[in-house]
């Protein structure tokens, strides 16, 4: 008789969670169709497309690379050379040396024969020193910056007060883009003047065969926790992003490949050196300048363009990184909670920052209350057993069903893949994505949101594996004479 | 009832799983079994096509739709590497085999697509010069973005007409490769976008791009539309024209650049500023020193670089203005000069 109150408080936390995550799938499905909506269409306007009339085209705006580069000593030369080699007709480099102690610096001056410039330039954004800027003699649109330690916003702020670029594309050093890449993402600033950002989609790289800064065999990741996060990242590119493009636009152009408008960027102060969450709090800023002033302000993301980036191999440097994510989440929403529900900012208040806000922040504390909730019932007996089923069905079944669509979506569309080994494999890690590393990833964004309200900030050590261990030999000739 | 509830969800997700599954694997399946064999298959086709062009074999019709779009691929890919006689070969033999009847009808489907494939097809081969035309107006961007390129391969007075109409598009992708397509056409784009210029009834945006095609060009014919526009009310055109203006050059050129640089408008002084020094013209020189004491940092950036490329005359005026009481104009001279502080005294920095 007293447990029935208990048995009440289970059924209704069963309930309630249960609801909640019929709702949230509900708008990942919204998600994901409206994402095959677009996937259909970009397709259709993409078929036997060839832009090589771009790359002869005087009308192309000027694009700076933005690299920052913290003792990248042993990949430095190789990643410089991918992104002067890009397919694009007017493009600059701009590399940020930010503080290395080890011989990056040394080795650009002498792999690209740097030498000394004083341009005349206006420190819009205010950075740490900067020490020394060069120019290379074999590639002039290469230019260094050589300044004190200051972090990747830091670095990032400094190479925008020296790209003379209209847009600026910021990458990770270790960022490995495709070399039609930025003739693809610069498309939506061709197609409209109101777009601020676009983003592509970032694929996990490991496991592919790299040479010369390029991957020229993708591979399915063989090991797991690089496997599950090539399941996790397409499912976050290929409908997460692309779904938002017609719900509200996005809150998040990934930190390893974005396009910007400078001037925007400009105007708004440049990246937040403070800030955790850097790339989407600029985002955030720049979304949110754009509508408190009546300009320029969408944000698009762009299916085709890849970039891939090197995933934590290790469950530990996993659980730092997630823990920052979640941390720089919290932090963003913390920073810009005037949006939420502000019908000001029209789609952006009433939908997208919600969805953050009660998706994406809130989600984790939800799942890991209906996970504890549900086996604590059951091992008192408080819970029925189908609800436990229900809840189940629920919130692993219906991801599994997103994982699956993903994977279509991209089989469709970009298939990088070449053989079905590959495929099976990426389905493998789909199927057991949710068994284990999904509860794995709630204890670390629980633990970033914890840390976040205590006020940590460090990212954390991040180590990598890179792409040294790879031999360097020039890659074979496409057989296609250009991407489709 | 929450029993049967639970199944039936349960069911209904079992099967989604499986159908996405299946699809994803079938899918799968067919592209790589494809793959190998279409890889083969088309290079196989690429040399059959360049011999059949060279009049040494004779090229078998497509056997089904995969092989009339290897045939597709192979023709576009042989036909974009190529150009003169061996291009017009391969037209000429994309004709016999049909594949130009099928792009045809491709190009008056209902679908916007098929429409697309057809325009691009042409747009690659050659030909299509009764149906293409006609796509400029086409109701989707896309398309009428295809025809517009389609257009800028094929030199005459009707398509740049075309792309001249085309400046007005809504769509902005449509706009921008019509100014492309204007710059590639070259002299025969000269006449109908100086027509549209004289007529001195286009919108802001649509003038602008006009002037950055007409830049693009840098005919003379250009001078009097760039000195009208010099005086038009939108700022983004009254810049566009000072580009314009910097371009074409001459007297006329010059004085229409001297009265922009008193614009209130930033951006229009600095590219009036900035065409000064692509005029490069020494007696311009007191005026670019001037501008060095702008209230805008980039007008004073611009003039002191402008300065420094007219040679020995730009320089005497730097030098001189290392002394100007105006401590802006003294700054800029200094880094142009490329000179340490010390130099000019503590004259500060400018914020």
């Amino acid at each position: 008789m007293t447990l029935e109150p208990l048995r009440l408080f289970f059924d209704v936390t069963a309930w309630a969670v249960i609801g909640y995550f019929v709702v949230a799938n509900g708008f990942w499905s919204a998600l994901l169709v409206t994402a095959a909506w677009q996937m259909v269409q970009h397709r259709r306007s993409s078929e036997e497309e060839d832009l090589r009339w771009l790359l002869s085209s005087s009308v192309l705006p000027r694009v700076s690379v933005l690299v920052p580069a913290h003792n990248e000593a042993a990949t430095v030369g190789e990643s410089v050379l991918a992104l002067l080699t890009l397919e694009y007709p007017n493009l600059e480099v701009v590399l940020v040396n930010d503080g290395s102690t080890d011989e990056t610096l040394d080795t650009l001056v002498q792999r690209f024969e740097l030498q000394s410039i004083h341009p005349i330039y206006r420190r819009v954004v205010a950075t740490r020193p900067v020490r020394a800027l060069y120019r290379s003699r074999l590639h002039p649109g290469l230019v260094v910056v050589d300044k004190d330690n200051g972090g990747k916003a830091d670095a990032l702020n400094a190479a925008l007060n020296l790209a003379t670029g209209t847009l600026v594309c910021a990458i990770d050093a270790d960022t490995l883009i495709e070399p039609a890449a930025l003739l693809r993402i610069v498309q939506p600033f061709l197609a409209s003047d109101d777009v601020v950002a676009s983003g592509g989609t970032i694929r996990v790289a490991n496991g592919s065969l790299v040479q010369a800064g390029r991957v020229v065999t993708p591979r399915a990741p063989r090991r797991p926790v690089a496997g599950l996060q090539a399941v996790e990242y397409l499912r976050a590119f290929l409908f997460g992003r692309l779904g938002w493009n017609r719900l509200g636009g996005n809150l998040i152009i990934s930190g390893a490949f974005g396009l910007f408008r400078r001037d925007a960027l400009r105007a708004i102060g440049g990246y937040q050196v403070e800030s955790i969450g850097e790339d989407m709090e600029l985002v955030v800023r720049l979304r949110r300048a754009g509508l408190e002033r009546g300009e320029a302000s969408r944000v698009v993301f762009v299916p085709e363009p890849v970039a891939w980036t090197e995933a934590p191999e290790s469950i530990r440097v996993l659980g730092r990184q997630r823990d920052r994510w979640q941390r720089g989440l919290t932090d963003v929403l913390w920073r810009h909670r005037q949006l939420l529900f502000n019908p000001r900012y029209g789609a952006v208040g009433l939908v997208v920052t919600p969805y953050f806000f009660l998706v994406e922040l809130l989600g984790p504390v939800v799942q890991a209350l209906g996970l504890v909730g549900v086996a604590a019932g059951l091992a008192l007996g408080m819970v029925d057993v189908q609800i436990a089923l229900l809840f189940l069905l629920a919130v692993y079944g219906w991801g599994l069903l997103f994982s699956i669509g993903a994977l279509l979506l991209d089989e469709l569309t970009s298939r990088r893949y070449e053989g079905m080994a590959d495929r099976v494999l990426l389905v493998c890690w789909a199927l057991v994505e949710p068994f284990g590393y999904r509860q794995l990833s709630v204890v670390w964004q629980l633990r970033g949101m914890v840390r976040a309200v205590r006020g940590r900030s460090d990212w954390g050590e991040m180590t990598r594996q890179g792409w040294r261990g790879e031999p360097f030999t020039m890659p074979e000739p496409v057989s296609r004479p250009y991407p489709r | 009832m929450a029993g049967g509830l639970l199944l039936l969800a349960g069911l209904a997700e079992l099967g989604l799983l499986l159908v996405l599954l299946a699809a994803f694997l079938a899918h799968s399946l067919r592209v790589v079994t494809a793959t190998l064999p279409t890889g083969h298959r088309l290079v196989q086709l690429r040399r059959d096509v360049l011999r059949a062009a060279e009049g040494e074999v004779r090229l078998a019709s497509p056997t089904s739709r995969r092989d009339s779009q290897l045939y597709r691929q192979a023709f576009e890919e042989l036909a974009t590497s190529v150009s003169g006689e061996g291009a017009e070969r391969i037209e000429r033999l994309a004709r016999e085999m049909g594949l130009s009847d099928q792009a045809a009808r491709w190009c008056q489907s209902r679908l916007w697509w098929h429409r697309l494939r057809g325009v691009r097809f042409f747009d690659h081969i050659g030909g299509g010069n009764d149906l293409v035309p006609a796509r400029l107006g086409d109701e989707h961007p896309v398309v009428r973005a295809a025809a517009a390129r389609w257009a800028a391969h094929h030199p005459s007075a009707a398509a740049a007409e075309h792309l001249v109409a085309m400046l007005d598009d809504p769509d902005r992708h449509c706009r921008l490769v019509a100014q492309d397509g204007l710059i590639r056409l070259g002299a025969v784009a000269t006449e109908p976008l100086a027509a549209y210029l004289d007529r001195g009834e286009t919108p802001g945006k649509a003038l602008a791009l006009a002037l950055a095609a007409a830049t693009g060009l840098a005919d003379a014919r250009f001078l009097w539309p760039g000195l009208r526009a010099a005086g038009d009310s939108d700022p983004g055109v009254r810049a566009q024209a000072a580009t314009l203006l910097a371009a074409v050059a001459g007297k006329r050129a010059e004085q229409g650049l001297l009265g922009l640089l008193h614009d209130p408008i930033d951006p229009v002084r600095v590219a009036a500023t900035r065409g000064l020094g692509v005029v490069s013209s020494w007696e311009l020189a007191p005026h670019l020193a001037g501008a060095l004491g702008d209230r805008a940092w980039e007008v004073r950036r611009e003039a002191a670089l402008a300065l420094r490329r007219l040679g020995p005359a730009g320089r005497l005026y730097l030098r001189r203005a290392l002394t100007d009481p105006d401590p802006y104009a003294a700054d800029m001279a200094r880094q142009v000069l490329d000179l340490p502080d010390r130099a000019v005294g503590s004259l500060g920095s400018p914020p």
